[in-house]
C-alpha cells in the first residue's frame, strides 16, 4: 500500500504519519489526532473519521452505539466570528 | 465545456453571469455554483494546499470536505460546490491579509 | 472596548502587591535557580523513578531523569499528554506572571529553547510576547508592571501603537499602549510531546498508559511500592505528577495538597498561511497566538468557568472570547472559526504550584498545581525536579535553593 497516500485532506496528513504515531503508542482516534493534527483541519474530521477508526479497529466490536473517541463541539460547521459576537 | 444538445433535455438558454477568479474574468451561466462555472472554462484547480501548496479542487462537491474553499472578497470563506456565481464577484483562491511587517 | 475596566486577565503580577523587595529577591531566585541546575552532573544514577501522570510536565521530568542515568517509569491513567499538556495556548512565557513565577518561567523559556538541540521537535518559537492596554486604567497598571518586570531583570518595552502593528497586523487603534517582552516564547504541545515520549523509551525508560495508580504501599517514612492496574510496582523515588487529579491521590498517602480542577475554553480560527500574529499576544480579557500551522488560537478564563472536570464549550464563553477578540482585531469579522474545545486547568489557593518532597515520605515528591502554566514550566520544573533527586540527600542544604522552593512546599497546605 502506498503509505503517502492521504488520509487527513485538510491537514494533509499521510498514512506513514499515521503509522508513525501508532508506532510511538498512539492507540485511539483521539490520540492518533492529537499526534498528527488529522481530524483538526476544517472539515473537522468528517472527511477522515472514519479513515482512522478503521486504521484503529475502535469500533469493529460494535454497531455505531458508541460514536468515535474523537470529541465533538460547537461549532458543527465553520462560522465567521462576526456572526457570533455581540452587538452584530 | 458545457453541453449543447441532449437526446432528451432541453438545454435552457440561461444568462451569462461575468465574475472574477483570482484576477482573471470567467463566465458562468445563471443558477451554476461557482465550481461548476469554473469547471465549465477549464478551471480545476481551485486552489493549492496550505503545507504542500499542491493542487485543489473539487473532492466531494456536496459541501462536506471544504476541499473546494475559495474566498469572494468582502465575504469571506465559501464552498464554491454550493455557491452560486453572481454578477462581479470577485473569487480568490487566497485571501488578501495585512501581513505583519517585521 | 472597555472604557474603564481592567481586564489584564493575564496580567497575574498585582502591582499593589509586589515591591522593589520581591523584584530584587526575584533576580537572586533567578541565579540560584541557575546555579543549581547548570552545575555538572554525570550520568551515573541508576536508580529508578516512578512518575505518576502522564502529562507534559510527567514527560520532561522523565526526560531529564533520564538524561541523568536514572531508570523512570511512567504510569498515565488515560492517554498520554491528553489533558492540560494538549489544551493549553502553547505559551512559554514569563510576561504576567507574578515575581515568585518570573525565575522559574525565565529559565524553562532557555531549556525549551535547547530541547531541539536533544532531538526534541518543539516548533519553539521566541518571538516575543505583547500585552496590551486600552484604556487608561489599564495603561496605569501595565506601567506599573513594566518597571517591576524592569527591576527584576528581565528585558521589557513599552510601545505605543505605531510600534506595535507590526507584530499585529490588525491592531484596533484604540490600543495606545502595549508592553512587550522579548525573550517570551510559544511551543508546540503535540509535537514535543511525541518527541519526548519516543525519547524516553529509546532511552530504555518505560511508559504506561492506559494504567491507574490505585493505591500505595508504604512502610513508616518510605513509599515502598505503588499498586496499579498492571500490578504492583516498586521504584526507589515517587513522583506525583497528576495535575488537576493529584489532591485525591495525595490524601492516599495522607498529604493535604489543595489543587482543584477548573474549566477553560480555547477557539480555534480557520489557517492563515500568512503571518498575521507574531508574538504571543494577551489583553482585552484573553490570550492568543498563531500557531506553527496558521490557525489563530485564542482563549482565556474568567467568572463563567465552572470547577470541576467538564470540557464542555459554552454559548456564553465562546459569545464572551469571540466578542473580545473581535473587538480587539476588527478586521476579522469574516474569519471563520472551525473548532472551540475546552481543558482543565489545575488550582491552587494561593496561583503558587505545589513542588518539591512530600512531608510523610522522604522518597516522594509532588510536581503540581500549575495553574494553567504547567505547559511553559514544564521545562524548568523537570529539570529542577531532577538535579534535586540527583542530589537527593544534600539539596535541602542549599540554602539559596531552599529560598527558591520554600514558597512551593506543600508544608503551607497543612492547616
Amino acid at each position: 500500500m502506498n503509505k503517502t497516500c492521504i488520509v487527513c485532506r485538510c491537514e494533509e496528513v499521510s498514512m506513514k504519519d499515521i503509522e508513525k504515531a501508532m508506532d510511538n503508542g498512539m492507540k485511539t482516534t483521539q490520540e492518533i489526532k492529537m499526534a498528527t493534527r488529522a481530524g483538526m483541519g476544517i472539515c473537522q474530521g468528517r472527511i477522515c473519521r472514519s479513515l482512522l477508526e478503521e486504521v484503529t479497529h475502535e469500533n469493529d466490536d460494535q454497531i455505531q452505539e458508541i460514536p468515535s473517541k474523537l470529541t465533538i463541539h460547537n461549532p458543527v460547521r465553520p462560522v465567521a466570528l462576526g456572526m457570533v459576537r455581540k452587538g452584530k | 465545456m458545457r453541453l449543447k444538445k441532449h437526446p432528451v433535455l432541453k438545454i435552457q438558454d440561461k444568462q451569462n453571469i461575468p465574475f472574477k477568479f483570482n484576477d482573471q474574468i470567467y463566465h458562468g451561466k445563471e443558477g451554476e455554483t461557482i465550481a461548476v462555472s469554473l469547471w465549465s472554462e477549464g478551471v480545476k484547480v481551485l486552489r493549492k494546499s496550505e503545507r504542500s501548496k499542491t493542487s485543489r479542487g473539487i473532492y466531494c462537491g456536496i459541501g462536506n470536505c471544504y476541499d473546494c474553499r475559495v474566498h469572494i472578497k468582502g465575504r469571506g470563506l465559501v464552498r464554491s460546490c454550493l455557491t452560486p456565481v453572481e454578477p462581479g464577484i470577485e473569487v480568490v483562491s487566497e485571501r488578501e491579509v495585512k501581513k505583519n511587517d517585521l | 472596548m472597555q472604557s474603564t475596566a481592567n481586564l489584564l486577565t493575564m496580567l497575574a503580577l498585582d502591582p499593589k502587591k509586589e515591591s522593589q523587595e520581591s523584584a530584587m529577591q526575584s533576580k537572586e531566585n533567578f541565579d540560584a535557580i541557575g546555579a543549581f541546575i547548570s552545575k555538572e552532573r554525570q550520568a551515573t544514577k541508576d536508580e529508578t523513578v516512578g512518575i505518576i501522570g502522564g502529562g507534559i510536565v510527567s514527560l520532561m521530568t522523565g526526560f531529564y531523569l533520564a538524561e541523568l542515568g536514572f531508570k523512570v517509569t511512567i504510569i498515565e491513567k488515560q492517554s498520554l499528554g491528553a489533558a492540560a499538556s494538549g489544551r493549553n495556548g502553547g505559551a512559554v512565557m514569563m510576561l504576567g506572571r507574578e515575581l515568585l513565577e518570573i525565575p522559574f518561567a525565565r529559565h524553562s523559556i532557555n531549556l525549551w529553547e535547547k530541547l531541539s538541540e536533544k532531538g526534541i521537535d518543539t516548533q519553539f518559537e521566541r518571538k516575543g510576547h505583547l500585552m496590551v492596554a486600552q484604556n487608561e486604567i489599564e495603561k496605569e497598571i501595565l506601567t506599573q508592571a513594566f518597571y517591576l518586570y524592569e527591576l527584576a531583570g528581565i528585558p521589557v518595552k513599552l510601545m505605543d501603537y505605531d510600534e506595535m502593528l507590526p507584530y499585529a497586523s490588525c491592531l484596533n487603534p484604540e490600543v495606545k499602549l502595549g508592553l512587550f517582552s522579548p525573550e517570551d516564547a510559544q511551543a508546540y504541545p503535540f509535537t514535543t510531546m511525541q518527541s519526548l515520549i519516543k525519547k524516553i523509551r529509546d532511552a530504555g525508560s518505560v511508559v504506561y498508559d492506559k494504567t491507574a495508580v490505585t493505591d500505595f504501599i508504604v512502610e513508616q517514612d518510605e513509599i515502598k511500592a505503588i499498586k496499579t492496574d498492571a500490578g504492583d510496582m516498586q521504584f526507589d523515588h515517587y513522583i506525583l505528577a497528576t495535575g488537576p487529579w493529584t489532591k485525591p491521590l495525595a490524601e492516599k498517602l495522607g498529604e493535604k495538597v489543595e489543587i482543584k480542577p477548573r474549566r477553560s475554553q480555547l477557539m480555534v480560527s480557520e489557517v492563515f498561511t500568512e503571518r498575521i500574529l507574531e508574538p504571543f499576544f494577551t489583553g482585552n480579557g484573553f490570550y492568543s497566538r498563531q500557531t506553527p500551522y496558521g490557525n489563530i488560537l485564542f482563549g482565556g478564563g474568567g467568572p463563567w468557568e465552572i470547577d470541576g472536570f467538564n470540557m464542555k464549550n459554552t454559548n456564553y464563553g465562546m459569545e464572551l472570547l469571540i466578542t473580545r477578540f473581535t473587538e480587539m482585531f476588527p478586521e476579522h469579522e469574516n474569519t471563520n472559526l472551525i473548532r472551540a474545545f475546552a481543558g482543565t486547568v489545575e488550582i491552587t489557593p494561593d496561583h503558587v504550584p505545589a513542588f518539591g518532597r512530600l512531608l510523610h515520605y522522604k522518597n516522594g515528591f509532588i510536581s503540581a498545581g500549575y495553574n494553567g502554566h504547567g505547559f511553559g514550566l514544564s521545562a524548568v520544573m523537570g529539570k529542577l525536579m531532577s538535579c534535586m533527586i540527583y542530589e537527593n540527600d544534600s539539596y535541602e542544604t542549599n540554602e539559596a535553593l531552599m529560598k527558591v522552593l520554600d514558597p512551593l512546599s506543600i508544608k503551607r497546605f497543612r492547616v
